[in-house]
Order: C-alpha cells, then structure tokens, then sequence
C-alpha cells in the first residue's frame, strides 16, 4: 500500500509501478470480457485513469487489484451494455471485412481443448462468466473476486459451484 | 472437469501482448474509429426499421447493477400494483444494528424522517422532496423498463437512470411467497459500492439526483 499513498501525494513514478503490476490483470480481464484486443487496451487506459482520479477514494486498508479490476469490470460491463455494444459490432464487422480483427479465438494456440473451455465460458450467463475469469483465468481468491463483483464471499462460492457445473454440461456439448 | 484442470487449460490460453498504459487524458482516435459518427446513424436507421416490425421480442436486454437484476424491454404497466407499502419502520440505530454495512445519507438532505429495514435492506424515507434512499446487500430485486439510461456517480461508478414508469418486485426465493409487482413512477438512479447496492427514487431531475448520490455521508 505504499505505491498508493505515495502516489497519492503526487509521486507519478510510483502510480506508474501501480500501473505496471496490474495492467497484465486488467488488461486480460477486460480482453475476455471484450473478446477484442484494442477495446481492452481501450478500457485498460480508461481503467488507470479513473483510477488516478480517484485514487482518494480508495480503501487503503483493501488490496488494490481487487479495487482496479472492479472498475475494469464496470467499464466492461458499460461498454457491453450500451451504444458502444452496438457500435462496435459495427465496427467488428468492418475490421473483419478487412481482415483486421483479432478475437481470442484467433490468438490462442489452437488447442482444441481450451477453445473448448472459451466457447464454453462464453455460453454461461454473464455474471458466471466473471466469476469463472477472475477465479480460474486470472487466478483470484474468493475474498478477492467478491471484492471485484461486489458480492459476498458466500455468493462467489454458490456462483463459482453453479458455474463449473454448467461449464462442465457446456464443454461436454463443444467435446 | 475439475478445478485443477481447467486452471490447467487457463495457463495455456495465449494473451495479445499486455499493452504500455500512459495516463494520457484523451487519445487520438484511429481512423477508423473517426467513422463512428456515420457507421451510428446508419445503424440506427436500420434499427428504426427493426423497430416498426410489428412482432419484436418482449425482453431485449437484462442487466445487472449490484443486487438489482433489471430486464429492458416491453413492459406491461397494467399489471403492476401502485403502491409499495414500506413495512419495518426503526430507528437509524437499529437499522445500522442489523445490517452489516455501513449506512449512508445525502448530506443535503439531512438525516431522515423515516427508517425502514427488512433483513439486508435499509429504506430512508424524506418527506419533503419525496425521496427515498434504499441500501442493501445481497440480491433478488427485479426491475422491468421500457428504456434505461447510463450514467456516473462520482465520474467513476457507472449508474442506471431510469426515467420512465416501470416495475419493480422482489424475490426472497422462497416459492410459496406470492411475487407481488409494484409500480414505480419516481425517477431512479441505482449505483454500487463494494457489498453494496444503492436504489434513489426521486422527483428530481438526472443531475440533481445524481448530486445527492454524490453526496452520502456515513451516518455517525
């Protein structure tokens, strides 16, 4: 928590070292959730900046990944949710017109088995999506994921059960 | 499949190479992107003439802000009930008593004239403006609108602005429970915080009530 308070007194070179331990995090959560390489790079710029305006609010006395994914998730979330959902579909289907798109099924090694378990992951509800990213993808702990979702620990625990249950149903279909 | 495995399989997902962040406030838009103007007009007249078809779905979206579940689309006002008897009246100590969360007010608005709490939920209620503030942890409020709106608290925490007549229920997940729909004419605004959903009803303007969503206070 050092990084914080320095930064928060002004020191840039330490937001900047905040900056580079989490970006990787952040910048994964949002390309899962986006499914698209420049709107993540898009959101994690928007996530650090929020971040920096609003460093004063955040809970010292939290750890800070949580607090830096959880606005990545909302900006994820906002940008799913609305115009820009519908946009950048149009936009999606521009880039692959041109051959520019990149999806997460053009970048991972072509495994069979974990492009499985993506198409699986992507058949899941929304909010099991999330929990199934930041457990298993990014490596998260319980306390951790309920801080990012906004949720009790007892609440990620039902969802995680719900989920893998449901993921196991879903790759069994894409097998 | 097991937890082990597919952390196994996660491990082997290959990532576009992590982006450099600079805190740059804005950023030149590509080329493409300068387009976007354009490519959104065209799409919403196509999206106008989607609209007219005289058969569309009833349910075109369902979102999710903290404990509010909230499904935009065709929404049915008739067979809501108008009024949402608050029941639990207590006092600001025991509602605080009896939830594990820190309650909060509008500072502008002073405390308030009414306190309700059931189980995780806490209501404050004002007289004069007509405002109610709900908090509550957990989940199993539902919402049913024609249109919402995004917006900001605090220029960070994304908002839902609902502006127009729509329903509300709750479920405790309890079957037997009859579900009771409930009319809701206010103007809200629903926000988040960690372990925390918060549910303003008003009769003020988007900026106004966003103001006193700015502006909570813990109360001492």
């Amino acid at each position: 928590m050092e990084l914080v308070e320095r930064a928060r007194a002004g020191d840039n070179d330490a937001f900047n070292q905040l900056i580079d331990e989490h970006r990787e995090a952040v910048f994964r959560l949002a390309y899962l959730m986006l499914r698209n390489a420049e709107d993540a790079e898009d959101i994690a710029q928007e996530t650090f900046l929020r971040a920096y305006r609003h460093l004063e609010k955040f809970d010292i006395q939290r750890d800070f990944r949580p607090w830096i994914l959880s606005i990545a998730a909302n900006l994820c979330r906002n940008e799913k949710r609305g115009l820009g959902r519908y946009w950048n579909a149009i936009w999606r289907f521009a880039g692959e017109q041109m051959g520019e798109q990149r999806s997460v099924e053009g970048d991972v090694i072509q495994q069979h088995d974990v492009q499985c378990l993506l198409d699986a992951v992507r058949e899941l509800r929304h909010h099991e999506q999330e929990i199934i990213y930041l457990r298993y993808f990014l490596d998260l702990d319980v306390k951790s994921a309920a801080e990012v979702l906004n949720v009790q620990p007892g609440t990620v625990k039902s969802r995680l059960h719900r989920a893998l249950k449901q993921l196991e149903l879903e790759m069994n279909q894409h097998e | 499949m097991n937890e082990n495995e597919i952390r196994d399989l996660t491990r082997r997902v290959v990532y576009p190479p992590t982006p450099d962040i600079t805190i740059i406030p804005t950023r030149p838009r590509s080329t493409v992107r300068q387009l976007a103007p354009i490519a959104i007009i065209v799409f919403l007249l196509l999206l106008g003439l989607l609209v007219v078809e005289p058969v569309r779905a009833a349910i075109v979206d369902i979102l999710r802000i903290g404990g509010i579940e909230i499904h935009v689309g065709e929404t049915d006002l008739s067979q809501a009930t108008p009024t949402f008897v608050l029941v639990g009246e207590t006092t600001l100590k025991e509602a605080q008593a009896a939830v594990n969360f820190t309650l909060k007010y509008p500072e502008a608005l002073g405390l308030p004239d009414v306190v309700y709490q059931q189980d995780k939920l806490v209501v404050m209620r004002w007289h004069e403006p007509d405002i109610a503030l709900y908090q509550f942890n957990g989940e199993g409020f539902y919402k049913e609108t024609p249109n919402i709106e995004w917006t900001e608290v605090d220029g960070s925490t994304i908002a839902a602005w609902i502006a127009t007549p729509h329903l509300l229920w709750f479920d405790s997940g309890d079957e037997q429970e009859q579900q009771q729909v409930y009319l809701v004419e206010g103007n809200v605004l629903i926000w988040e915080e960690p372990f925390k959903t918060y549910r303003l009803e008003t009769r003020l303007s988007r900026e106004e009530t966003i103001a006193l969503a700015e502006s909570l206070v813990e109360v001492k």
